[in-house]
């Protein structure tokens, strides 16, 4: 039935109607005759009467008609104002509060209730219009229709707002008289715009400019200047002459929304004589005009001055969230920004680009600044909505208690975050509700004790420092400290020894369940709302105190931080912590030495400028052991009074009063998101929250006042936390060391495989290589597997140590701590449980042929493949080592293949070529190959020649020889270390040997070293040697003749 | 005196099928512990944490979890007064109670284990903390203790809020 955009819209405008209705009636109440009061009232109802009726309410809107009528009559002073008559329009107002609440529920329309009431207010008219014989007949007119035709279930008759005109004195007569010219007319009139036009002013100077044009204007009233100023003048009267006649004038006034003109023609004698008046109205009207004094005059100016409240839109606060959301965003990016410009800063140096990239960066972060304050600023209301709405209660709840209670407000313009003032209401009603049944004392109690026999209650809100303060105070009785502490004995609160603050004790009655209340009475008595006060004030990280004297009254002072979710914060580090001050407490940042830092009353103390300020180190605040007693602080003893004693010190603002907090380091100023603590934790003292940086680490943020209540209350007791902090701070390195490492060592693990067997603890002498005495490096090292070393993240693929000498040694402990513990129920998993379950991947790109696949069985397969790969994470573990840089070598390509194959594989170019061959239990020859333009970046690579400086002529090929002879080596020992290893034989490599060969030459090597059949099994790896992200891709072959491959497998366990 | 109960619990099935609870089980402090697994929102690898000035010795520091700051909870510092050795296999398992986030620092994560309600008991609890242990789990062959969770948040909880506890104390008798 009604469209819901204009629904919502309805239903925003009606709520403010009803408290400007509220506020107005219990404003009216105190004072029956103030005409501002009774238009006001008018004026709502008339608003409220068309709303209504827009959105098809018919019944509200006629209810609203009535009212409107009534004031009418009441303006008119047909109808005086009395008890039975505020008694029926407040419930006329109550009815439209239920009318409002039905709409919003999606019910009917009470038709009965409205009705009534109408029925009621025209009883009331016409007993009242009865007894009081009626000064003027009202005459029937018709209702001035507006833009939007709005039927009416009955049309009543409505009196108009009479009318005014100029009048000329004498004096201007005899002016005007001076300057006409014999064929001009004269002619006094006005103009009417309908109230509810926007820009009436600037219609109004329209239609005099227009005038003006055609006619001289002499007299206009409100003058031009009142008219640029107020926008809410609503009519114009004006004294022009001019050879023009009274058509051309109404015409000119014929503008929209003009709802009425009156012009007429004055006849300029000694005397003003009223024409016969030949009005022109707008619209179908008829009316008498009369002439009112200065009196409306002055009631139109109030009534225009009422009627401009507030330029506001409403918007829906979703919207607002949804942009403070997206600004805070754009905080952390521009951070994030400035991160990655500091970056760049550092690794490309200055330059003008990079200069243009910080003002531009700055720029924004100052436009997002400003957007952020304006946007915060939109969310924050004067606290006097809520404050005004309780007077209507405070008026309800004093007559049914009978206490005779008056409320005071100061300090509605405090502004307060949105949500926070939408929750206030609840916790205060609350308040206030206790302190008028319990606090306030009954009348005559009052009189007795001296008091006024009206009690006072004070709604009061200020800010101060970071905070907004709200107070509700009354002068009653004041909290019973004994009846408290009495009944939280017996509830159970606390125990019969404890000793407890005062504070504490009245903190009890914000307990679940609490109530001291003898008589439950509807209002209160019933326990509850006291902790729901707490919890709301929690949600919000305020806090609430207790101000009591016995007799004189209770006062609870509720505060809320303003911190906004945004703040600039000042941060500092000590010992390698970073903590962060809200900048609006830092006072200033300065130096100091420790010889400045004396002594007074035991409490270290600075001066400042002539000021005292009391100092405190923040390590210990933070459970940090104190470092001042390292540095010297008596005068005598200290002799290094240089610069380097220097230490920072944060001075801090709290209540006017300066705090000084020591810390390591300063780091500058930086604009976060506050996170609570108290979401998945609790609030630690001291701290207000934390926030996340752009990197996402987490910051402590701190809170001064906590601070300074751990510094001056606590100070022992944070002391003795001394120890549990470091305790859990070591911890907490351990544990980010550790979880730094694995997360490096995660971050190469490209592939998972899994080991197929238990890991052998043979010790390495065993199967050592044996080898010449050119390599010493290898016997030394006694590489053990890689694959020990590192548990579940076993070999794949790639792996890159950074050669560490610390790393190694942890390699070490690890292994014996885990024996020691023995985790077998780790070696079991990796036996049973995960070969069991999960399907073993094999690398997608491990190529097979086809015929070796029939032989060869996933599992052997696995083996083969694990070997070499281990072997090779082997070898790029002692390149590394030997050549101090890290080397990795990953094998992209492996795979098992007939020699007949090999031609494929020999492309026709150039190779270094290395071979090597083994004799003993395993005879086999390997060959390491590189082309030639990959065999030179890859020595050079290896010696560390830059790129430039890579041709052939400019390096000595005996250098790239020694080089490669010496690559092949180690990975040819690693990996026949490996084959060792697992198969058990004993493995003697010989000396490499180099050539550069052609395709042809190459096959023809091979072939005379090792006669290979065509078919015979070969293992072909393509192994890439990784150095700081350089591939260098060289070949692998291996033949294996004696075992072949396949024996070869079967041997490895 | 399975065969006999099988007959049973089959046509009791259904209703059974209502009580069943499962639980995550994890070991840590040598010992193998079991959590509601409605209560956990996720498990993940140890990623660096924050430290929190001034908080229990158990409190290992906070995590920023996708812009949400979580304390890590040392289990094992907990039960064995020992801090938690990194391992690959050391996880952090993030619950939600009482509508507060908090992680638990555990050894190692296990299994899930579904059980019925028979299934879990209380017992004679020595050699641990016996506040955090809330009954045993028993399923076949496997044992492990239910971690009395919310106890742990009322432990640090602030005192400003006195809330109805949730959990049911396990009553100990002698079995």
């Amino acid at each position: 039935m009604i469209d819901e955009k204009y629904l919502e819209l309805f239903l925003d405008e009606v709520s403010e109607h009803i408290d400007d209705l509220n506020r107005s009636l219990l404003e009216l109440e105190q004072d029956k005759e103030n005409p501002e009061i009774i238009n006001e009232i008018f004026r709502v109802a008339h608003t409220l009467k068309s709303s209504a009726g827009f959105v098809g309410l018919e019944y509200l809107s006629r209810l609203a008609h009535r009212m409107e009528d009534l004031f009418q009559l009441i303006k008119d002073k047909k109808i005086q104002v009395n008890t039975e008559l505020m008694n029926l329009l407040f419930s006329c107002l109550d009815a439209i509060k239920k009318a409002v609440a039905n709409v919003q529920d999606n019910k009917e329309e009470d038709k009965e209730s409205l009705n009534e009431l109408v029925h009621q207010i025209d009883q009331f008219v016409e007993y009242e219009l009865k007894s009081r014989p009626p000064e003027i007949e009202p005459k029937k007119v018709e209702d001035v229709i507006k833009k939007e035709e709005i039927p009416y279930i009955e049309d009543i008759p409505k009196q108009k707002i009479p009318q005014f005109e100029l009048e000329l004195s004498e004096e201007e007569s005899q002016q005007l008289l001076k300057l006409i010219a014999p064929q001009d007319h004269v002619y006094v009139g006005h103009v009417f715009i309908d109230p509810d036009a926007s820009m009436k002013n600037l219609r109004l100077l329209l239609i005099y400019n227009r005038l003006a044009r055609i006619a001289s204007v002499f007299k206009l009233d409100p003058t031009i200047d009142q008219l640029e100023k107020n926008s809410n003048i609503d009519r114009l009267n004006f004294v022009v002459y001019g050879n023009i006649s009274k058509e051309q004038i109404v015409r000119l006034c014929q503008i929209d929304l003009v709802e009425e003109i009156s012009v007429k023609e004055v006849e300029l004698k000694k005397s003003l004589v009223v024409d016969a008046a030949s009005k022109i109205p707008e619209k179908a009207l008829t009316q008498q005009t009369v002439t009112v004094q200065k009196k409306q005059e002055k009631e139109f100016q109030d009534l225009s001055e009422n009627i401009i409240k507030s330029r506001n839109i409403k918007v829906d606060s979703r919207k607002i969230d949804y942009i403070i959301n997206n600004v805070g965003e754009l905080v952390i990016t521009n951070s994030g920004l400035q991160k990655i410009y500091e970056d760049l800063l550092e690794e490309y140096g200055e330059s003008q680009i990079i200069s243009d990239l910080r003002s531009k960066i700055d720029q924004a972060i100052r436009i997002a600044r400003e957007l952020q304050s304006g946007v915060m600023k939109m969310r924050m209301m004067p606290i006097g909505i809520v404050f005004q709405r309780f007077f209507r209660p405070v008026r309800d709840l004093s007559l049914s208690l009978g206490k005779k209670v008056e409320l005071k407000i100061y300090g509605e313009d405090t502004e307060l975050d949105k949500n926070i003032i939408d929750s206030l209401n609840d916790p205060l009603m609350h308040l206030i509700r206790n302190a008028i049944d319990h606090g306030i004392e009954p009348p005559e109690e009052r009189l007795k004790k001296g008091k006024p026999e009206v009690g006072t209650l004070i709604l009061r809100s200020y800010q101060s420092g970071n905070h907004i303060f709200i107070e509700v105070q009354d002068d009653g009785r004041g909290l019973d400290k004994e009846k408290i502490y009495k009944k939280a004995l017996s509830l159970g609160f606390v125990k019969e020894q404890e000793n407890l603050t005062e504070q504490e004790i009245y903190e009890f009655i914000f307990y679940p369940g609490f109530s001291t209340a003898t008589q439950v009475s509807n209002v209160s008595g019933r326990g509850v709302g006291m902790n729901v006060v707490k919890e709301v004030i929690n949600e919000f990280k305020g806090s609430i105190k207790i101000q009591t004297e016995p007799d004189k009254g209770t006062t609870f002072v509720l505060m809320f931080p303003l911190t906004l979710a945004i703040i600039s914060t000042i941060h500092v580090k000590i010992e390698n912590e970073e903590y962060a001050f809200p900048l609006s407490d830092v006072v200033e940042t300065i130096r100091i030495l420790p010889s400045q830092i004396t002594k007074l009353q035991g409490k270290n103390i600075i001066n400042l400028r002539k000021e005292i300020v009391p100092i405190y180190e923040l390590s210990v605040l933070m459970g940090l052991p104190s470092k001042l007693n390292d540095i010297h602080i008596s005068d005598e003893e200290s002799n290094d009074d240089n610069i380097k004693n220097e230490f920072p010190v944060v001075i801090t603002s709290v209540a006017n009063k300066k705090i000084g907090f020591i810390v390591e380091e300063m780091i500058g100023k930086k604009e976060i998101v506050i996170k609570s603590l108290d979401q998945n934790y609790k609030n630690i003292p001291g701290l207000i929250g934390a926030c996340l940086l752009g990197d996402g680490s987490i910051v402590m943020v701190l809170d001064v006042n906590g601070l300074i209540e751990i510094a001056t209350k606590n100070y022992e007791e944070q002391i003795s936390l001394t120890k549990t902090n470091e305790e859990v701070r070591k911890a907490i390195q351990n544990y980010n060391k550790k979880v730094v490492e694995l997360t490096r060592i995660a971050k190469h693990t490209k592939k998972k495989v899994t080991l197929s067997k238990k890991i052998s603890d043979t010790p390495l002498e065993k199967t050592i290589v044996e080898t010449k005495k050119e390599i010493p490096t290898i016997q030394q090292l006694q590489i053990e597997p890689v694959i020990e070393i590192i548990p579940s993240y076993t070999t794949t693929t790639t792996t890159s140590i950074e050669v560490n000498k610390d790393v190694l040694i942890e390699f070490e402990k690890d292994k014996e701590r885990r024996k020691e513990i023995g985790l077998k129920v780790y070696e079991d998993e990796v036996n049973n449980h995960v070969i069991a379950k999960e399907n073993i991947e094999i690398p997608a790109f491990v190529g097979k042929s086809t015929d070796i696949k029939s032989i060869l069985s996933e599992k052997d397969y696995e083996k083969l493949y694990s070997i070499v790969n281990s072997g090779m994470v082997n070898a790029g573990l002692v390149l590394s080592q030997l050549l101090g840089v890290t080397i990795d070598i990953s094998v992209p390509e492996f795979k098992t293949i007939e020699y007949r194959d090999i031609k494929d594989i020999i492309k026709d170019v150039t190779y270094y070529n290395v071979f090597l061959e083994t004799t003993g239990e395993f005879e086999s020859l390997l060959t390491l190959f590189f082309d030639e333009e990959m065999g030179i970046n890859t020595a050079s690579e290896l010696m560390g020649i830059p790129i430039e400086q890579r041709s052939k002529d400019k390096i000595d090929m005996e250098d790239i020889k020694s080089v490669l002879n010496e690559l092949t080596n180690i990975v040819g020992s690693s990996l026949l270390n490996e084959i060792a290893n697992k198969s058990g034989m004993a493995i003697k490599p010989s000396v490499p040997e180099f050539y550069i060969v052609n395709k042809n030459e190459l096959i023809r090597l091979i072939e005379n070293k090792k006669h290979p059949h065509s078919d015979e099994k070969i293992i072909y790896i393509s192994a890439d040697f990784l150095r700081d992200e350089t591939e260098l891709l060289g070949k692998l072959l291996l033949l294996p003749s004696k075992p072949n491959l396949i024996q070869l497998i079967e041997r490895l366990k | 005196m399975k065969e006999t109960n099988q007959i049973q619990l089959d046509s009791e099935f259904q209703e059974n099928q209502a009580k069943e609870i499962q639980f995550l089980v994890f070991e840590s402090a040598n010992n193998i512990y079991g959590i509601d697994i409605l209560k956990i929102t996720e498990i993940l690898k140890p990623v660096p944490a924050t430290r929190l000035p001034n908080a229990e010795n158990f409190v290992l520091g906070v995590i920023n979890l996708r812009g949400n700051i979580v304390p890590v909870l040392d289990i094992k510092k907990i039960l064995k007064n020992e801090y938690t050795d990194l391992t690959n296999f050391t996880r952090i398992v993030v619950c939600n109670i009482y509508n507060k986030n908090l992680g638990l620092l555990v050894e190692r994560v296990l299994e899930v284990v579904t059980l019925r309600e028979d299934q879990i008991e209380g017992g004679e609890i020595k050699n641990f903390s016996e506040n955090y242990i809330q009954g045993i789990g028993r399923s076949k062959d496997k044992l492990f203790l239910i971690f009395n969770l919310p106890l742990l948040v009322e432990q640090y909880k602030s005192k400003d809020n006195l809330k109805e506890l949730n959990y049911t104390e396990m009553e100990v008798y002698d079995r």
